[in-house]
């Protein structure tokens, strides 16, 4: 028996089970994937909330409520209260690090700062403050929503916005495209020609340059004029930090797009190295929520070092002194990763 | 011109060119023939610099890729067997783009729109061409630097007999005008007797023949055939009589497949046998060898098999 439906299942699974790459993509990327995510949360079980509480004269007569509040096991989410300066704590809040500033004041009473935008912290302030006046004390809350820019989500969320911008438009763009190429035989057909290697992929690096940075002024001009985000630090400073991002991921975007010959393979390989940046680098929310150690690595990851510069120069108001490291630590990403792709391009 | 001595190129054990020699003067237009995978692409992109010999020496203008690579490729204008353009790139962009890899400026580009025929395209995209429009373009891509030596493999694969025309006559022209080197790979007899002077047929990576066509033909296949179908059978013995027959095979019993050393000999005495045998000829075929009979002669199999 030899039947037609039989064998259109059939060789569609010899084609996936004939293709190693496939294989991989689909069932070892995923899980592996989880696996890693697993791990980084596996630690803090539920989602942790970080509450930064400024340290003032009235600290040590509200410590007692404070410490009902991390002892209190009926909460479902659990909090971590974490002491820090004013200015401190509104770094963190606008590093995305906390989203809810705990304020002691005279009398038991307590003084929260979020933005009311932001669901997280709206949820956080009214399970504190239904706990609170469970206290002895019977605390009274005073809300201060905050509204200065530079301390809000969207503050938080756009500059992330622009490095994700970034990351996409280079690997997708430069890395898609070459590979496409590739697959076209164009590449062999280019390389026939006394066409300058070097040259031809410096072209693709100067073309996304320009492209993002129609992308990311849209986004900024929009986010200007919607919701009032600024750039508080030096614009000098933000362009570096740009400039070494684009670099970061065209040097990156040029060594992933080396070596694959199947559209399969390519788009595999660009999707892990994408969305594993994607999830990791705190575009949407702070990496602080990994593991301490997990942390530490991913701060030095290309993206994170993009989004964190761009928002040190958007939110903090640095200029180009404080946000230098990133921008070497970028631009070696792209050297590196150029010079890297360069030595093992297939052409052909 | 170009110099290839005792090339072998292996894919995992399998010998795609076997040792392999082979010289090319310039001005000479050679057809690389053979079967599907026979080596001829392996060959001439070996020649082009695109694939690396594993043993053996290949020099062009006694220059080798290792030595002079960006003088080689200034030499050449090649066509791969498959090369797709960039899609949403017009006919004349396309041109200019490759124009400016060799320092050439726009007005290049429209001569060699104008040689190619395709004026009339320049403005389209080129995945809107046909197939035969696109094999165009990437001829016109090898001229645009009026190369000395040429390299196209399977320029006319899948055209239709009016285009292969208008490429040949492109080609031909340029034979005429400059002094060009080609190199051609083709399944078309008619295509290597046209337009070279030379052929060299390749099997399982190793030339079998190699000169003039008529010199082969001379050498492994003598002789004209006529084919020959009858009223009523011939009698064998007529058939053995007849003047300057080397072999005659029949097929069915009324089709005779005659090779003779010369049809104008041999064809007059036929005739008038069959008309005193008052057996009425249906249909009488003349022809020369063609490469076909050549390849079959030596291999057994036919060409494009
Ligand atoms: N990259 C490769 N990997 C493995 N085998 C290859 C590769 N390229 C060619 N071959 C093999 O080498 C042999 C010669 O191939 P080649 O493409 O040179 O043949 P060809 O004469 O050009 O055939 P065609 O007329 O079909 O174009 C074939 O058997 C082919 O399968
Ligand atoms: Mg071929």
């Amino acid at each position: 028996m030899n039947n037609s439906f039989v064998n259109l299942v059939a060789i569609q699974f010899r084609e996936f089970i004939r293709e190693p790459s496939s294989l991989f993509w689909a069932l070892l990327f995923p899980i592996g994937l989880a696996g890693v995510l697993g791990l980084a949360f596996a630690e803090k079980g539920n989602v942790t909330n970080r509450v930064a509480v400024i340290m003032n004269s009235y600290s040590q007569a509200s410590k007692k409520q404070i410490d009902f509040l991390q002892r209190d096991a009926t909460f479902d989410t659990r909090f971590v209260f974490k002491d820090a300066s004013r200015d401190q704590a509104f770094t963190q809040l606008k590093r995305g690090a906390v989203s809810l500033i705990l304020e002691p004041l005279p009398a038991g009473k307590f003084s929260f700062h979020f933005d009311p935008q932001n669901e997280a912290a709206r949820m956080q302030y009214l399970l504190l403050e239904k706990k609170l006046q469970q206290t002895p004390e019977g605390a009274v809350a005073e809300i201060h929503p905050i509204t200065t820019q530079g301390s809000r989500y969207i503050d938080f969320l756009i500059p992330g916005m622009i490095a994700l911008g970034v990351m996409n438009s280079c690997i997708w763009g430069i890395g898609w495209g070459l590979i496409e190429w590739r697959i076209r035989k164009l590449l062999r057909r280019m390389i026939a020609t006394p066409m300058s290697r070097v040259e031809f992929l410096l072209a693709h690096f100067v073309t996304r340059l320009l492209l993002c940075l129609i992308e990311s002024v849209s986004l900024l001009l929009f986010a200007r004029l919607i919701f009032d985000v600024t750039v508080q630090g030096s614009n000098i400073a933000l362009f570096a930090v740009y400039l070494t991002g684009v670099a970061a991921f065209g040097g990156i975007a040029i060594l992933v797009a080396a070596r694959p010959q199947k559209t399969q393979i390519g788009s595999g390989i660009i999707n892990m190295v994408t969305l594993s940046l994607m999830i990791l680098s705190g575009v949407f929310f702070n990496y602080t929520n990994f593991p301490v150690w997990a942390a530490r690595i991913i701060q030095f990851l290309p993206l994170t070092l993009l989004a964190d510069g761009l928002r040190a120069v958007c939110n903090e108001g640095a200029g180009l002194v404080q946000v230098v490291g990133n921008c070497l630590l970028l631009l070696a990403y792209g050297v590196i990763c150029f010079w890297a792709g360069l030595r093992v391009f297939r052409w052909h | 011109m170009i110099e290839i001595s005792s090339v072998t190129k292996a894919f995992s054990g399998f010998r795609a060119i076997d040792n392999l020699s082979l010289h090319i003067r310039s001005g000479e237009y050679v057809a690389l023939l053979g079967p599907n995978g026979a080596g001829k692409t392996t060959l001439v992109e070996m020649i082009e610099g695109l694939q690396k010999p594993d043993s053996g020496t290949i020099a062009v203008m006694g220059k080798t890729w290792k030595q002079n690579p960006a003088y080689l490729r200034n030499l050449m204008g090649i066509s791969l067997q498959e090369t797709r353009f960039i899609d949403k790139l017009t006919v004349g962009e396309t041109l200019d783009l490759f124009g400016s890899f060799y320092g050439l400026g726009k007005g290049r580009s429209r001569e060699v729109l104008q040689l190619i025929g395709l004026e009339e395209k320049g403005r389209s995209f080129t995945v809107n061409l046909s197939g035969g429009q696109r094999q165009k373009l990437a001829l016109g891509i090898a001229l645009l630097n009026q190369p000395p030596l040429l390299l196209l493999d399977e320029p006319t694969t899948g055209l239709d007999p009016n285009a292969r025309r208008e490429l040949w006559e492109i080609l031909m022209t340029l034979k005429g005008q400059q002094r060009t080197t080609l190199i051609l790979t083709t399944h078309y007899m008619e295509e290597a007797q046209y337009l070279c002077d030379r052929i060299v047929i390749l099997d399982r990576g190793q030339i079998l023949a190699d000169g003039a066509l008529s010199a082969l033909l001379d050498s492994f296949a003598k002789g004209e055939i006529i084919e020959l179908e009858t009223s009523h059978p011939m009698p064998e013995n007529t058939l053995q009589a007849l003047p300057g027959l080397i072999e005659w095979s029949q097929e069915g019993t009324s089709k005779i497949k005659l090779t003779v050393t010369n049809i104008t000999l041999t064809l007059p005495i036929l005739l008038d046998k069959l008309r005193s045998l008052t057996i009425e000829a249906v249909a009488i075929e003349c022809r020369k060898k063609t490469l076909d009979d050549l390849f079959v002669a030596m291999t057994g199999r036919r060409l494009n098999e």
